[in-house]
């Protein structure tokens, strides 16, 4: 297990790596100088190199991957060229923002369409179940945004009961909860349609096997089967679906954050990368890449939990 | 048994969650709303001694009454609080409420005119070769947060900063003839000019770059300081400073003008204008600019007023004439006579916004009222074309990627269809299009779409125009000599009406060269509660410190 984590670790420091230099790369490849991006015809052409200098550009990639590395090292992302904010600063406050949004849409996912898919699995081709997948489908290919807009002009613009943007007041919890509840929703639908769905297909696989008949055979209440045998084995591709979508949810935020004006991290990276502000765009993709890394983590040891049969790291899976 | 690990996994997900909102949602103590506490902690900790409220034992407050707060949108985050490097109207403002100039531009809820006030100064005189200015402050004016009293060395000092090649203000063209400033003694003062400068008092003295500073604060936080902290001498005082989430703004008690209607601005940075729109719409902001298809909606709503202006813009289709292809001028010509320009500015703007035909707008200095007026006409544009010895030609336009340009694109496509033009559309997103006209690359440019913005004073269109600015803001690349020796007249010639003629014509060179196709000069739309009264400049420049309610 020891050696497994070793390994994880030099991975993540790896893609770490890989990402930086991409990134950087990707500076040299994107047409779009920062600072006239940002101030338009003001930008004088010693100011543009000031502020290029001032971004590492006018150095090597090798050399801008080293310094930037070397600062991350140090627990520095870097100085915002134009505001003159530290970035680990910018970066602190966006995270949490993005994190709970993330999170609360996942754990809502999990709460409803893990026993959709449950209840499907178990009553297969009945109404309910059609009635599921129907719904299910639906919100798995309504783009984010589309549901984001309804959620805002039903709740927000018409009913007038929910707020529409930002992320609350600092300090007010309960407003703090009003203002995730339209986003993590817009967000959590289409994964309560993909988790329905993936349940009810692996689980009526599992359902399927011979340890399932054994069990049923040997007079086992339905219920006992259902949840105690067949759901935990079919939670396994779950969970490492969960562990990407962690990720991908970190991305799909960056629409909802747009349209619901939170300041997280999905803002921060969008309005940087439209304005060029490269060492913004690096740091906070390297952390999002981070977290997702983490992520996948969590979900490859969460497989050891549910079956230990698993033995991480020992090319057994 | 093993339901009870299913259990606690979900038991640990709610902790999580729970985890992860508490310390977000309780994090940095909330403010409370009526004691203005200075925003950056370092400023709070060095800055002198107090004009700090005192304890709230001493002070009774009159009466516990709600506070009057205006939340305005900002259409992007405010990138920093120095005047000396605005980067958009946002920054703009933000800092008006704050900061004062010697003089500004009178605002109302339906200004006609461009009328100068004295903001700091009882009273200011130019010299008659304009190149001194004489000013005598207020007296008594005192700096945010203890900051001590304004003095004429505040003005010298926030003046000669754009000279300081070490600052390198990308305004220092505002001060482009400042020599430098006279302190006479505390409250008086002297602007010294090496050349007269027209432009000084329409777009430097009344605009960003006649803010203000305070000079003692400047010298305590330093440039990069400035860029998150603020010290006026306005009707509100800085009170919150969160690009991204929030900026507070805080009635000023000690102001040394009127009292502002509102007791708070808050200003929410929103990117989308849809997104605005809906936030307007569901009450959580009362101020916000619109886009050009929504005006229609909020007119027929009566929830909303709605305040249209000529936007302080001119927006174009440029030609390269140093591109190959469009060098010969009957090309270009044939190129003016195919567009159907009304059709354009029909289809993209369903009438909220004027066609224009020259590149100053109306109402300012050097607007050329009678500049001719294209009309479609394939016959003359085919006949352009055959004088240029071509029967058809492939060309690209590139255009940012945005609805406005695609539909003059699409248009433009279809019209030079007709004369045998095959017409390539090149959408690019913002960093990549800006980028186009770059020094030799620029050469490459065929048709490009574009918008400039642009202050009261015609200098400020066509400054971009000039030889030396090919390669960088004249894509054109079109270059005039008459031009530029004509413009370096009008900036230094200050009687109006000589100014006028001379923009005249300048604009009839632009004219001859067929290198610019001019649409629009643009609408600037704002919608907002019924019961706000907002404060506007001719142009649509909003001054949120002068808004009232009712």
């Amino acid at each position: 297990m020891r050696a497994y984590l070793l390994k994880r670790a030099a991975m993540t420091v790896l893609v770490m790596v890989l990402v930086t230099v991409f990134l950087s790369l990707l500076v040299q490849i994107v047409p779009g100088d920062p600072a006239k991006t940002l101030l338009g015809f003001r930008a004088k052409p010693k100011y543009v190199e000031r502020v290029r200098s001032a971004m590492d550009l006018d150095k090597p990639v090798w050399v801008q991957v080293r310094n930037f590395l070397w600062k991350v090292l140090h627990g520095d992302l870097g100085t915002d060229v134009f505001t003159n904010r530290s970035i680990n600063d910018l970066v602190g406050r966006a995270l949490p923002h993005t994190l709970i949004l993330a999170w609360t849409s996942m754990t809502l996912a999990v709460l409803i369409g893990i026993p959709l898919g449950v209840h499907s699995a178990a009553h297969p081709d009945s109404w309910a179940d059609r009635i599921t997948a129907i719904f299910s489908i639906s919100f798995i290919t309504t783009p984010t945004f589309v549901v984001a807009l309804f959620l805002l002009l039903i709740f927000a613009v018409q009913l007038k009961i929910l707020p529409a943007i930002g992320a609350g007041k600092e300090g007010d919890v309960v407003d703090y909860i009003r203002h995730l509840i339209l986003p993590s929703i817009a967000l959590a639908l289409s994964w309560v349609g993909y988790l329905a769905r993936l349940i009810r297909t692996s689980l009526l696989e599992v359902l399927n096997e011979t340890y399932i008949r054994a069990a049923m055979a040997a007079g086992l209440s339905r219920r006992l089967i259902l949840y105690k045998y067949a759901l935990k084995n079919a939670f396994i591709p779950t969970v490492a679906i969960l562990g990407i979508g962690l990720g991908s949810l970190m991305g799909g935020a960056v629409f909802i954050e747009v349209i619901f004006s939170r300041p997280g991290m999905g803002t921060l990276i969008y309005d940087a990368v439209m304005q060029r502000n490269y060492p913004i765009v690096r740091a906070g993709v390297l952390v999002v890449a981070f977290l997702f890394v983490v992520a996948n983590l969590l979900a490859d040891l969460a497989y050891t939990y549910l079956d230990p049969r698993i033995q991480l790291g020992k090319g057994q899976r | 048994m093993k339901n009870r690990k299913c259990m606690s996994l979900f038991l640990i997900a709610i902790a999580i969650t729970l985890a992860l909102i508490l310390p977000a949602g309780c994090g940095p103590t909330p403010q409370p709303a009526d004691t203005p506490v200075p925003p950056a902690e370092e400023a709070a900790t060095e800055a002198p001694a107090p004009t700090e409220p005192p304890s709230p034992t001493d002070t009774p407050e009159p009466e516990a009454a709600e506070p009057k707060i205006l939340i305005v949108r900002l259409y992007e985050r405010i990138q920093t609080l120095d005047p000396a490097f605005v980067v958009g109207v946002y920054d703009s403002q933000v800092q008006n409420t704050v900061l004062n100039r010697l003089v500004s531009y009178d605002t109302g809820p339906d200004p006609r005119e461009y009328e100068l006030y004295n903001d700091l100064v009882e009273s200011i005189e130019p010299s008659e070769d304009g190149l001194e200015i004489t000013f005598k402050l207020r007296e008594g004016v005192m700096w945010h947060r203890g900051y001590g009293e304004l003095t004429a060395e505040d003005v010298k000092f926030s003046y000669e900063r754009y000279l300081d090649e070490e600052l390198d203000s990308p305004y220092a063209d505002d001060w482009a003839t400042l020599d430098h400033v006279e302190v006479i003694d505390k409250y008086t003062g002297k602007i010294i000019l090496s050349e007269p400068f027209a432009p000084l008092w329409k777009t430097t003295l009344p605009i960003d770059s006649g803010h203000i500073i305070s000079k003692k604060f400047a010298e305590e936080v330093g440039p990069e300081g400035l860029t998150n902290d603020m010290v006026g001498t306005g009707p509100y005082v800085l009170a919150k400073f969160e690009p991204t989430e929030l900026v507070v703004v805080k009635r000023n008690p000690d102001y040394f003008g009127e009292q502002p209607y509102y007791d708070e601005i808050h200003f929410i940075p929103i990117d989308d204008d849809k997104a605005a729109e809906i936030a307007l719409e569901a009450g959580e902001v009362q101020f916000t600019r619109i886009s050009d298809a929504s005006i229609q909606r909020f007119q027929d709503n009566p929830d909303y007023a709605v305040s249209t202006f000529p936007a302080l813009a001119y927006k174009w289709i440029g030609l390269n004439v140093e591109n190959p292809k469009l060098e010969d001028p009957n090309v270009r010509q044939a190129i003016r006579y195919a567009v159907d320009v009304d059709s354009i500015v029909m289809a993209t703007y369903m009438g909220a916004a004027e066609r224009e035909y020259t590149m100053i707008p109306p109402g300012l200095t050097g607007h050329w009222a009678d500049a001719p007026r294209y009309e479609r006409d394939v016959e003359k544009a085919k006949e352009y074309l055959a004088k240029a010895g071509l029967e058809s030609l492939d060309l690209r336009i590139d255009i940012e990627d945005e609805t406005e340009y695609r539909t003059w694109a699409e248009i433009l496509q279809q019209n030079l269809k007709e004369v045998g033009i095959n017409l390539e559309v090149n959408p690019l997103d913002p960093g990549s299009f800006w980028e186009i006209g770059d020094g030799d690359q620029g050469k490459n440019v065929e048709l490009y779409a574009i918008s400039y913005g642009m202050g009261p004073d015609p200098s400020w269109a066509t400054m971009w125009f000039l030889c030396n600015q090919v390669g960088v803001w004249n894509w054109n690349r079109w270059c005039n000599e008459e031009f530029d020796s004509l413009h370096q007249e009008s900036v230094t010639t200050l009687d109006e009406e000589t100014r006028h003629n001379i923009h005249v014509e300048m604009e009839k060179l632009v004219d001859e060269s067929a290198s610019f196709i001019w649409i629009t000069h643009g609408t600037s739309a704002f919608a907002y509660a019924p019961n706000v009264v907002p404060a506007f400049t001719p142009n649509g420049d909003v001054d949120f410190h002068r808004f009232s309610g009712e």
